[in-house]
This record gives C-alpha cells, structure tokens and sequence, in this order.
C-alpha cells in the first residue's frame, strides 16, 4: 500500500472528473473525517485515514483489500474504473442517465443503452461525456459514456446507441472471482 | 497541587548500607549527564594479578557511588513513580550539525556597522493626534496618515494645478521602486559573492579543499549537460558519479506524512487541471446564442410589423 504519485494521481482524476466534475474535491477534502487515496497492488482505493494508518501493520504481500476499490491500473499506465467505485460517483454524478424498466436488464447483462430505453438524461449533457446510469426509481445501475449530446438525442431513432457501456452492478455476479 | 520532595536518602533502610562502598570517594561527577568520571591512578599489582576481577570491581564500586549520588538527589513524585530532579549538565558536548554560515550583510547592514548605528525598535502603535487613539504605526488605517485626509494644507512651494495627493503617492510609489531595485542589488551581490570563486585563483590551502571539491562537483554537473544529447552518449570518467535526478519527486516512504497536507496537494493538482481544461459547454452555448439570435428577429419583425400597421392606418385617417 502506499500512496499515489503525481503522474497517476493526474491520471486517476483526470477519468474521475469525467464523471463528476468538480465534485472530486469533496471526495478528498471530506468534513466529516480525512479520506485518501491509496495503491495496493495496482488497485486504487478510497480509504479513511485511520483504516489506512490500522493496515499500515500488514505486510504488502499479504494484504487483500481495503476500503472502497476505485479501479486499477493497467500495465501501459491507463486508469481503468472498477463497480465498486459506483456509490460515490451516483452521489456526486454531475450528469445523469435514467433507463426505463424494459431496458434495465439489457444494460445490467453488459449491453450498450439504446434510445429506446432512455427514460431521461440530464440537460446539456455534451457527447462523449462519463453519465451514470439510474433506473427509474434512482437505484443507481452503472455508468458508461454518452455518444450523442442531449440535444442530438431527440432526434435519434430509437435503435441508436445513446450510451457505451462502462460497468454495471451485473458485474458483482460476472466477475465475482476476478473481483 | 503540592510537591513533594522527598530526599531518598531519608527513605535508605540501614540494609542497603552494606551495598556502599568503603573508603574515599575521589569520582567527579557530572549528574545532569549521568555520568562519573574515576581520575585516580590504577593500582598496578593488583591490576596485573587479575585483570578482569579487578575492572570489575572497580566498576561495580564506581557505579555503586554514581548511584547512591543519585538517589540523593530531590525527588518528585509521580503517579507513575518517582524520579530524581537532575541538576544542570557541567560536561561541554560537542554540538551535531556544523555551526550556521552568516547571511550575507546587505550594503545598508554593512555601513551601519562601520558607522556604528544601531537599530532602533519603533513601537507598533502610535497615538495619533487627530483621532486622539493609538493606531498602528504603518501599513492600513496608520497614526497621523496625510494621504487619508480629505483636504491638505496648502504650501508655499505648491505649483498652482498640482494634485497634492497624486504627488504624495507619486513620491511613496518612487520610494517603493527604489527599495526594491536595492533589494535586488543586495541579492545579486550576495550570490555574486558566493560565486566568487568562478574566475579567479584558487588557494589550495586545507580549508578551502572541501569548498573547492563541491564547486567541481557543481561545475562538472553542468558541463555534463551541456552537450546537445544532455550527456546522453557522452563517455564517462572512471569513478563517475551520477548527477543528481531533478524533477521527479520520491514517494515518501509508506503512508507518510499527514493526509491533510496529501489532500491539500491533491487539491492543488486538480485546480490546475481546471484551469487547463475548457470550461465552456460549446453545444449549450451555441444552442443558446441560436435562440436568442431568433428571439432577436422575431421581436424586430414584429415591431416592424407594427409600425407598418400604425403608419397604414395614420395614413387612412
């Protein structure tokens, strides 16, 4: 375990702010108690000062998890984000994305979002923009990246994609040895 | 709260008497430091019948004074015991670091010292007479301040169209410059002075050799960077050292530091990210500047629309 360098804590935040903007500083300067960021093995977790300073005893070798994974690092040094990291991103999403009923399942089996199962987006939403997915009923289900701005989305037809797929709660089951 | 002191050697049972040991007690001792120092002379026949026994014993009987010195001493009781108020250190220990190299003299500094000037302390406050208050000698809201008045009396020497304030600040800005251009002097004569190597004849006297080794480390590891491939392919002296890496920054060793300065730092990083970063929403904006622009006509359409009308029916009448 040990901390982040510059060159990847710029990495890491780059793709985080993708998805919520400014709101990363909340992320690391919480009012109720001092949060970090930490490597373990390729994988960047979210942990609270006194967890980390506890895990602090247990050799590197050794040590499995802890706190919330955010996601790992590729070995060419890109940031890639895990599932795990989605209570803080639907809490801080800057842009959102809400699927209707029908189309739930297809996004949760790893499916890319078509217009047809766009129930609402947030407006102004640019293309290319990190969005986080919410079934109607704001249970948050994912998160990926839009293709077309708001705008555009109107006039689609309703076989067009409107959202790559990023990561969806499916993958708990998927991946659950990998995780 | 009430100390007590207590000197141990009213607490020594009439037992541990035995442990003491006999005859003169001839140690110095230094008690702050812990620490007794046996000047006598060995006795050499009994040294050279039995070496080890005889250390021993003079060890045991040294330590056994040192001791019994220290529980003689005042003591303060703690919850967690007691402990012996030690007097001041009398051995001189050499200090650690090397002593701190004087800053420079600035010329001013310099030439008070031959003048024999000294620095006078200003109190910070000042009774100011119009206020009848004390205020702050400079800076804001300051005792006796003539640029805050509303009006200036008028001098002799005053030119008739002259701002007298636009003077007053024009004089205080020139004052500023000039302190800061002998600022800069200062600066630049100090480095120059500890350049002042560069150029000139060495001594290679024995105090100087560790200055000069440095200096041609430092030159050494700028020459080799000098070359078009930054010393790329440059070939290497027997026993080169390695210039030392800028730029990168350690990691500073495993959860060190506090988190609060980490996070501050992360802070810094993404507000630099910002700034670089485009703001702008460029489809919301065109969109925006879109509407209005239509906006914009039809309200002039209609406007023209209506006068068109008024002017019809004016002409009718």
């Amino acid at each position: 375990m040990r901390p982040m360098t510059e060159e990847e804590s710029k990495t890491f935040f780059e793709k985080l702010i993708k998805f919520i903007g400014k709101n990363v500083t909340l992320l690391i300067q919480r009012k109720d108690e001092p949060f970090c960021f930490r490597i373990q093995k390729n994988k960047v977790y979210y942990v609270s000062e006194e967890l980390m300073k506890r895990s602090q005893n247990i050799p590197r070798d050794e040590l499995c998890s802890l706190g919330t994974c955010f996601g790992r690092f590729t070995k060419t040094g890109k940031f890639k984000l895990n599932i795990t990291c989605l209570d803080y991103l639907a809490q801080y999403a800057k842009y959102k994305v809400w699927v209707k009923p029908s189309s739930e399942m297809s996004w949760v089996y790893g499916n890319n979002l078509l217009k047809a199962g766009l129930g609402r987006i947030t407006e102004d939403t640019p293309a290319n923009q990190g969005v986080v997915l919410f079934t109607m009923n704001d249970v948050a289900i994912g998160f990926g990246v839009t293709s077309k701005s708001t705008h555009e989305c109107r006039k689609l037809d309703p076989q067009a994609l409107v959202v790559y797929h990023y990561g969806d709660v499916g993958e708990y089951l998927r991946d659950e040895d990998t995780m | 709260m009430t100390e007590q002191v207590v000197n141990a050697s009213d607490i020594l049972t009439k037992k541990l008497d035995g442990h003491l040991v006999e005859g003169e007690d001839t140690l110095k001792y230094d008690l702050g430091n812990l620490t007794a120092y046996d000047e006598s002379s060995i006795n050499k026949t009994e040294y050279r019948s039995s070496p080890n026994q005889y250390i021993k014993k003079l060890s045991r009987d040294n330590v056994q004074l040192l001791i019994s010195r220290l529980f003689q001493l005042p003591i303060k009781e703690i919850e967690e015991g007691s402990l012996a108020l030690l007097p001041r250190c009398t051995t001189l220990i050499p200090r650690e670091k090397s002593l701190p190299t004087s800053k420079p003299k600035t010329r001013w500094e310099a030439f008070a010292e031959i003048k024999g000037i000294k620095k006078k302390k200003k109190s910070s406050m000042e009774w100011d007479k119009e206020h009848e208050e004390y205020r702050p000698t400079f800076g804001y809201k300051k005792a006796n301040d003539v640029a805050n008045d509303w009006a200036m009396i008028a001098r002799p020497d005053d030119k008739v169209g002259e701002d007298p304030f636009k003077k007053l600040e024009d004089e205080k800005n020139e004052r500023v410059a000039k302190q800061k251009k002998r600022e800069q002097r200062n600066f630049d004569e100090a480095s120059m002075r500890q350049m002042s190597n560069v150029g000139k004849t060495l001594s290679f006297d024995k105090d100087s050799r560790g200055q000069i080794k440095s200096d041609m480390e430092k030159v050494f590891d700028v020459a080799k960077l000098s070359t078009a491939s930054l010393g790329k392919f440059d070939k290497r002296v027997e026993n080169e050292k390695d210039a030392p890496k800028r730029g990168k920054k350690k990691l500073a060793g495993l959860g060190a530091g506090d988190v609060s300065q980490e996070s501050e730092n992360n802070t810094k990083l993404i507000d630099r990210m910002f700034k670089k970063e485009n703001v702008l929403n460029v489809d919301k904006a065109t969109r925006q500047f879109v509407k209005a622009e239509e906006r914009e006509n039809y309200s002039k359409k209609r406007s023209f629309g209506g006068k068109d009308k008024n002017s019809q029916k004016k002409f009718k009448k």
